[in-house]
């Protein structure tokens, strides 16, 4: 039985179990008061790969679509791809559905602004008033919009990074990388930026279809062993990373 | 005012504050643990905000792990018939059905295909009230699915419920408005095996319907007027999830909706004798047919649920009521719009006859129907006083009160989904209606309590 007390609404989100605190009744509400405090306009939805994320999806998406907004599903994205995409296409905002690092049954809604910026303390206690007042603006059936699915996010989130970086410079060195996605958002797009780098890509743990097969968190040695072992292998592990063998390690939310 | 109507068969509402997201993915989880989990059916009507509460009843359904099989845009009878042949628990149609466009509403199927009857709706209702849903673990949820080939087989299935070939023989042309609605692509290929040529009217989805969805002769002005232009055989007006029809004779003349189930009798009692089951508010054109035909027609609650309910109860071989809605029994467990259309395109080539004269064996009788708008405290004491006013005559008062005459009844009853007492009257001649209603909105009016009330 799951502890009743596990919902956790706080600045890094509102948190809970999937199905009991966080029901998709609730996510319904929250969305329906996001799109509430955004004003009509562009949400944009993105998921990382909890089983999860799919139900919260539609729900969010019913209560944005109450108050009149257009969500634009990204699907599953790393947080920075949705953050960097709420600003290219001027959205009035964005809910990124993930719980990061907490285990595979939990999940949370994430409030970024039209910056793509999480939502500030203020900012975050407007919303949560908006909620508790339970009052949200429905729109007539007739100014309801339509779902916009968007997959663009990825390449244009890659090419942003592109133009920010020495790409010559990265790619002349020929690197070679081993990358544990822990089968979480950045499965996909990683590995994508590593080859678009000229880098040789170690994939460990990248199906999105996958259960997280070790804690989210990437903090701590405990659960590097398998990295280590793919990128590093040897008599003595796990050894120190050496140069030429770089480590990145993802959270489930792509950070 | 928040218009809201919850029935044991269906949640319906002005979406916007009253039919919310929210209140979807609650009854679309209780349903989910009403079936315990198990695959569900959905579909929607063209609506823009069917997209929204489709949104809704997947969350809601996905929650308590059941699978969702999504068959997209589709008339309530494809939802049913899908439940029953992929052997479902359930289904949701999404749709407003007969009411205008803000309007919008969730119908509930049961695992045999039929709208919950008051029993199973009374449990989901009590799932409901009582807020404690199932949850499955994160790790048991089941995906949004789909049918690909479900329309095939639910167009082989009404075919093989007809016979066909006479049909096909006749090579007719049927003019239809679709209203806008989710029975369009289907009617077009069902016309399409049937040899027939169909001339479309309003068959694209839109947001606002071009006239009020229900089949009614005052909404079929287009219809008519493609009728006398293109002289085709057959018209027919449908609603938008298609479990309403109406029909309008080659001459271009509208027939009532309260012709479609008699119409359909005709037919249908020839090829297989058996009882028909109607409501109490459906004209008497129904038992002059089954009287030709040696059967018996069986009266009960308005209501799609009842009357199909009744009708498998009873081994009934036609079910429907006087608002254009009737299935043949056993092949539907739905009214069922396109295997109405069918029956009298059957019926039609069987007897090689037109549609007018078809009409021309019904009696003619005058109906008058009206609406007296009641606070809900007021519509039980009108409904109390026409008790009293009726008395010597023993009125029936199994859903509101029904009194009969040798050539005449009289049926007042609160509405199902809006604040109103309807009071139905036929009778033989128009000036014999007339009287009647007159006299019947008079006494309901005199209810006590009811000047207190008003303005």
């Amino acid at each position: 039985m799951t502890n009743p007390l596990s919902l956790k609404i706080s600045l890094a989100g509102v948190r809970g179990v999937a199905g009991t605190s966080l029901t998709p009744q609730l996510v319904t509400s929250f969305a329906a008061a996001f799109g509430t405090y955004c004003g009509t306009g562009s949400i944009v939805v993105g998921t990382d790969t909890r089983p999860s994320r799919e139900m919260l999806t539609h729900a969010a998406v019913a209560g944005l679509l109450s108050v009149g907004c257009t969500p634009v599903i990204l699907g599953i994205v790393p947080l920075p791809t949705l953050q960097s995409h709420v600003r290219k296409i001027s959205a009035a905002g964005g809910i990124c559905i993930t719980a990061s690092h907490n285990p595979m049954e939990w999940n949370a809604l994430k409030f970024l602004g039209s910056d793509g910026t999480a939502l500030r303390a203020n900012q975050f206690a407007e919303l949560t008033d908006l909620y508790h007042q339970g009052l949200y603006p429905r729109v007539s059936s007739f100014r309801i919009q339509e779902c916009r699915f968007d997959d663009s996010a990825v390449a244009a989130h890659r090419e942003t990074i592109l133009t920010a970086i020495n790409e010559v410079a990265i790619r002349s060195r020929h690197f070679k990388v081993a990358i544990d996605c822990c089968n979480g958002a950045a499965c996909k797009a990683t590995p994508e930026f590593l080859k678009a780098l000229g880098c040789q890509v170690i994939e460990v743990n990248t199906d999105p279809c996958a259960p997280f097969p070790r804690n989210p968190e990437p903090a701590g040695r405990a659960h590097r062993g398998g990295l280590h072992a793919r990128a590093c292998p040897g008599p003595r592990a796990p050894p120190p990373p050496r140069a030429g063998c770089r480590q990145h390690v993802d959270e489930p939310d792509g950070r | 005012m928040r218009e809201l109507k919850i029935s044991t068969s269906w949640v319906r509402g002005v979406v916007g504050d009253a039919l919310t997201p929210e209140l979807v993915v609650h009854f679309a989880a209780a349903f989910g643990t009403w079936v315990d989990g198990e695959p569900v059916v959905i579909g929607r009507d063209t609506r823009r905000s069917s997209n929204m509460l489709r949104a809704a009843v997947c969350a809601g359904l996905m929650s308590p792990g059941c699978e969702v099989i999504d068959l997209g845009v589709c008339p309530t009878p494809l939802v049913s018939f899908a439940v029953r042949e992929l052997g479902c628990a359930g289904g949701i149609s999404i749709t407003g059905s007969h009411n205008d466009s803000e309007w919008n509403a969730l119908k509930f199927v049961g695992p045999d295909g039929a709208l919950l009857n008051s029993v199973r709706g009374e449990e989901l209702l009590d799932i409901y009230h009582a807020s404690t849903f199932a949850a499955a673990p994160s790790d048991r949820l089941m995906p949004v699915t789909g049918a690909p080939q479900i329309q095939d087989r639910y167009l082989e299935h009404l075919l093989a419920t007809l016979n066909a070939d006479p049909i096909r023989q006749r090579k007719f042309t049927v003019a239809m408005d679709f209203c806008n609605g989710a029975c369009a692509g289907l009617a077009e290929r069902f016309l399409q095996e049937l040899n027939c040529k169909l001339l479309p009217i309003h068959a694209q989805p839109k947001e606002v319907f071009a006239h009020p969805p229900a089949p009614t002769p005052s909404n079929m002005g287009t219809l008519v007027s493609e009728m006398r232009r293109s002289r085709a055989d057959l018209g027919a007006a449908v609603n938008i999830d298609g479990d309403r029809i109406a029909f309008v004779t080659g001459e271009g003349f509208p027939l009532s909706e309260e012709y479609t189930l008699p119409l359909a009798a005709l037919g249908r009692l020839a090829r297989r004798p058996g009882p028909v089951v109607t409501n109490l508010s459906t004209s008497r054109m129904i038992e002059f047919v089954a009287r030709e035909y040696g059967q018996k027609v069986i009266r009960t609650f308005v209501g799609e649920s009842y009357v199909m309910d009744r009708g498998f109860e009873e081994g009934a071989v036609l079910a429907g009521e006087g608002s254009g809605g009737a299935g043949a029994l056993p092949a539907t467990t739905t009214f069922d719009a396109l295997l109405t259309l069918g029956l009298i395109l059957e019926t039609l080539a069987g007897t090689n006859s037109t549609l007018t004269t078809l009409a021309g064996k019904l009696p003619h009788l005058a109906m008058r129907k009206g609406e007296l708008p009641c606070e809900p405290d007021q519509a039980h004491r009108a409904l109390e006083a026409l008790r009293v006013a009726y008395q010597d005559r023993s009125p029936d008062c199994t859903d509101g009160v029904r009194v009969e005459w040798e050539d005449a009844w009289m049926h007042a009853r609160v509405s199902n989904t809006e604040p109103l007492l309807r009071v139905i009257v036929e009778a033989g001649g128009e000036d014999r209606a007339d009287c009647l209603f007159e006299e019947a909105m008079i006494f309901a009016r005199r209810a006590p309590g009811k000047e207190k009330g008003a303005k």
